[in-house]
């Protein structure tokens, strides 16, 4: 009995461990970013940087933060300004993953980079810009 | 004079002195031992007797070399040293008929790492995506035909990438935002096309 059990549960956790294998793990983060005088989230200040090359923005927050495990199914990230962010897995070549991003009204596909991020303007929320951040999980 | 008591006794006291009598026959001797002296000396004969020998026997085995006495014993109990596939054989033999449960155990669990294990190693060696050394944007589009927006699209030396969303407006015409610096390293994007 107690043998029957350990197989199954053998054979449950390697079905599950397979079918994490064609996933690829994206954490995307929600920003809202302001021209206005404000707190600059320290985890922020290299994106403030990077954007500092067109627009000086001097208040960055997090809106939120989650990791996705991007697959061919779409995975949604959900904006404060009641629209939404979409991710689908197109493909893996040579280790290197295409992601569509579809943030309206601009659909993008891009393939990622180690440590690299993606930065997508993703419409005004209360006069500010929001943007969506793409990068490898820490 | 002929003594019943001691005729009755008599057979008794050597196992008495040897310490092979009951707990109740020895307190029978022992009231008996109390009352007849001649019983008594003749215990007491029997002990002196076995004290003697005791000592001769201490004597002679003080001479003897004990030196290797234990392998010499087991060397006889021990037999001859079975063929190795007979003796591996025995082995399992008894190892399926007294430990079938932990046997069977054993192998459940072998199978279950092996089960774990492979599918692991394939997703150890699975590609995680990220082999790229910088983000590449390969298409942008703008899929609302009515909003007058256009992507611009910015790829860092540091390898990140900016998509911009901008006024069609004010693009290509040279309009810029008040806050917007110099534009380093930006390239408009088609639309709806591939880059």
């Amino acid at each position: 009995m107690l043998t029957r059990l350990v197989m199954t549960g053998a054979v449950l956790l390697a079905q599950v461990v397979l079918a994490d294998a064609n996933k690829v793990p994206v954490q995307a983060d929600v920003v809202l970013a302001s021209r206005k005088p404000g707190p600059v989230d320290p985890s922020l200040v290299s994106m403030q940087s990077t954007l500092g090359a067109r627009v000086k923005y001097l208040s960055l927050k997090k809106v939120s933060t989650q990791r996705l495990e991007l697959s061919t199914a779409p995975s949604k990230v959900a904006l404060p300004n009641a629209k939404s962010a979409e991710l689908t897995l197109v493909g893996i070549k040579d280790n290197v993953a295409q992601v569509k991003v579809k943030v309206p009204p601009v659909d993008t596909t891009y393939s990622l980079g180690k440590d690299k991020s993606l930065f997508v303007q993703a419409g005004a929320h209360e006069g500010d810009d929001l943007w969506v951040v793409l990068s490898q999980p820490k | 004079m002929k003594n019943p008591a001691r005729e009755k006794f008599e057979p008794l006291l050597s196992p008495y002195v040897d310490g092979e009598l009951t707990p109740e026959e020895r307190q029978q001797v022992e009231r008996h031992l109390d009352n007849n002296p001649e019983s008594a000396a003749q215990v007491a004969d029997f002990r002196a007797a076995d004290a003697l020998m005791r000592h001769a026997l201490e004597m002679q085995s003080d001479d003897v070399d004990w030196k290797g006495f234990t392998d010499e014993v087991m060397g006889k109990l021990t037999p001859d040293k079975l063929p190795f596939f007979d003796r591996l054989a025995l082995s399992l033999r008894e190892m399926f008929t007294w430990q079938r449960g932990t046997l069977v155990a054993g192998f459940a669990g072998a199978a279950a790492a092996v089960a774990i294990a492979i599918p692991l190693t394939m997703k150890l060696a699975t590609p995680d995506g990220y082999g790229g050394s910088r983000v590449r944007v390969q298409t942008v589009s703008v899929t609302d035909t009515e909003a007058k927006v256009k992507p611009v699209v910015m790829e860092t030396e540091g390898g990140d990438a900016v998509i911009w969303v901008v006024d069609e407006k004010k693009r290509p015409d040279g309009g810029r935002h008040a806050d917007e610096e110099e534009e380093l390293n930006v390239a408009p994007a088609k639309k709806q096309g591939e880059l």
